[in-house]
């Protein structure tokens, strides 16, 4: 075996050591944002004492273990599941419809939650308690969203462009319809359903963090199945069928799997734009088309951009909560132009 | 032997080949030409197992293609579609080794590397092993994919116009890989090729399709006739003897 080969491997190998450093360090990034996060609020915890009641330790501050861990714990680690839900998706939709464009968002996903909710909002919750009416119609209308997608991109083999077409098309309906509802509101039901629109972690709680972390722990593991056939996808789908790639089946499979992770997500907090569509793009530049490692890293930097931006709508007004939807957008939309303008996006 | 039985093959309704019938052989190059829209690249994907059979039966030893099998068929095949685009991201070496992304396991086993690396080497593409596969030119891109296909092991290589992007030096490169590969590993290799000389000096033996049927298969010398070649492409044909024997076609314009 030449030394050339040898060297080639070596290089291969300390790439991905870098990738993986680079996964270390956004996680080490994202721990600190987590202890800002729960350290800001109306009332600002001494990061000391927010370690101190969070390891258990005795002598921590009553008020404070209370503040944490009933208030403000769920809330933090809800922005987490919710950002890695969202950067997973977006990078896997990306990478699926071959467009740089796709995310649960653009794809009307977010659109029909958000319908789905006005809607529970609106007419009550045939019987149930809002708390489970809302996420319930919320998560019922993605689903519905991802079944009509789903359903027209098999009448056409799968094809990407008319699963984006699809989804774009239920965007603009499920938007007509939202108007709709907020149209026919009462001023007071009005603004509840513009707060849900909004997005919010305040709506987090120990029990829909349980859920929504339950399904993202199943679906992620079987999304990162794929990893080898989704970077396949990379080199365009003719390319990808010609190494067998079973490009439709995998599409199917793997939308499904991300609407349910996505829906889940939505539900609970609400339409978070920007961070399924930019957290992938952010990845993707800083470590390439590897799914191995951008998958993660999507996850990563969405729970990252969440996580920030929940800091930032704690502090942007102080004694006010600005809704994080709002946040994660502001920031995202002027990022998104730089990096269209930076020409960086892939296709 | 790769085998094609009264094959009749439809694309969006209209009909691309009909009742065509063609032996692949092992060890031995067949060149597929014709003009464009004879039905050559959608042979291919068919022979691949991608595109539908509206008619008859493909088989390799003796085991026929269906929907049962087409796993395990394709696995057995490297394919090379013309299209040559490539995301930004990924590297020459990982490119190669997508080849076998089938197979691969979450962390990449050291022999997997060492394999890629020499299909790199071996057609002088090593240096580029790090390189991001967008920086490529057209011609290196294309190296880098029959490369790709040779990482598979396959038993059958099916390449559509593996030389469309190559400069004259790399033309010869690629084929003379393909014609000392097919030997030693007894391939089964079916090129479609435009440029006719490539086709006489290096395939065993010519097919030369138009308006999806099969107008002759056999040695270059003999399915390289200028009545012929005039007829399907419509331009006057020349056909006259290199000093090494192949048959060299000229267009009398």
């Amino acid at each position: 075996m030449s030394a050339a080969i040898t060297a080639a491997v070596a290089a291969h190998r300390a790439r991905e050591r870098r990738r993986l450093a680079m996964l270390a360090a956004t996680a080490a990034v994202l721990a600190v944002s987590l202890v800002l996060d729960l350290a800001t609020g109306p009332a600002l915890l001494p990061l000391r004492e927010v370690v101190l009641a969070l390891s258990g330790q005795p002598g921590a501050d009553e008020t404070v273990s209370v503040i944490l861990w009933s208030l403000r714990l769920p809330m933090a680690l809800m922005a987490l599941v919710v950002g890695v839900a969202l950067g997973v998706s977006g990078a896997t939709m990306q990478t699926l419809l071959d467009n740089p464009l796709a995310s649960p968002y653009t794809l009307g996903l977010a659109a029909a939650a958000g319908f789905g909710a006005s809607l529970a909002i609106q007419y009550g919750g045939w019987g149930l308690p809002p708390v489970l009416a809302v996420p319930g119609a919320a998560f019922l209308a993605t689903c519905l969203a991802c079944a009509v997608i789903l359903g027209v991109g098999r009448l056409r083999g799968m094809a990407a462009n008319t699963v984006v077409l699809a989804g774009i098309a239920l965007l603009f309906l499920f938007h007509a319809l939202q108007s709709l509802m907020q149209f026919r509101a009462s001023p007071e039901v009005g603004q509840q359903i513009v707060f849900w629109l909004l997005g919010s972690l305040a709506k987090a709680d120990w029990h829909n963090l349980a859920i929504t972390a339950a399904v993202t722990a199943i679906a992620l593991p079987l999304l990162m199945r794929h990893c080898w056939a989704l970077t396949t996808l990379r080199l365009g789908e003719a390319r990808a069928r010609a190494l067998g790639v079973p490009v439709a089946a995998l599409r199917l499979g793997a939308v499904a799997l991300i609407s349910l992770m996505t829906a889940t997500a939505i539900a609970f907090v609400g339409t978070i734009g920007f961070v399924g569509l930019v957290a992938p793009h952010l990845a993707r530049l800083c470590i390439g088309e590897d799914q191995r490692f951008l998958l993660p890293l999507s996850g990563l930097m969405g729970a990252l951009m969440l996580s920030s931006a929940s800091v930032l709508s704690k502090v942007i007004i102080p004694g006010a909560l600005v809704p994080v939807g709002v946040v994660t957008a502001v920031i995202g939309v002027p990022f998104f132009l730089w990096l269209i303008l930076a020409r960086r996006l892939p296709g | 032997m790769l085998y094609a039985e009264a094959l009749t093959l439809r694309q969006g309704g209209r009909m691309v080949s009909r009742d065509l019938s063609l032996a692949f052989p092992r060890g031995a190059i067949t060149a597929l030409v014709g003009p464009n829209g004879a039905g050559k690249t959608t042979l291919l994907r068919a022979l691949h197992g991608e595109h539908p059979l509206a008619a008859g039966r493909i088989a390799l030893d003796g085991e026929a293609l269906n929907p049962t099998t087409r796993r395990r068929w394709q696995a057995r095949i490297g394919y090379m579609p013309q299209e040559s685009r490539a995301a930004a991201g990924l590297t020459v070496l990982e490119a190669v080794l997508l080849g076998r992304a089938g197979t691969l396991a979450f962390r990449l086993p050291e022999a997997a590397l060492r394999e890629a690396a020499a299909l790199l080497e071996e057609f002088g593409l090593l240096d580029l092993a790090g390189r991001d596969l967008t920086t490529l030119s057209g011609g290196q891109r294309q190296m880098v994919f029959f490369a790709q296909c040779l990482a598979r092991r396959p038993e059958v290589l099916l390449l559509d116009e593996p030389v469309s992007a190559l400069d004259l030096r790399h033309q010869q490169t690629l084929m003379r890989a393909l014609r000392r590969l097919t030997e030693a590993r007894r391939l089964i290799s079916v090129v479609v090729l435009h440029d006719l000389n490539l086709a006489a000096r290096y395939a065993d033996r010519i097919g030369v399709l138009a308006e999806g049927s099969l107008r002759v298969l056999g040695p270059p010398a003999e399915a390289l006739s200028a009545p012929l070649l005039s007829a399907i492409y419509g331009v006057g044909v020349r056909v006259l003897w290199g000093e090494d024997g192949h048959p060299m076609v000229q267009a009398l314009v």
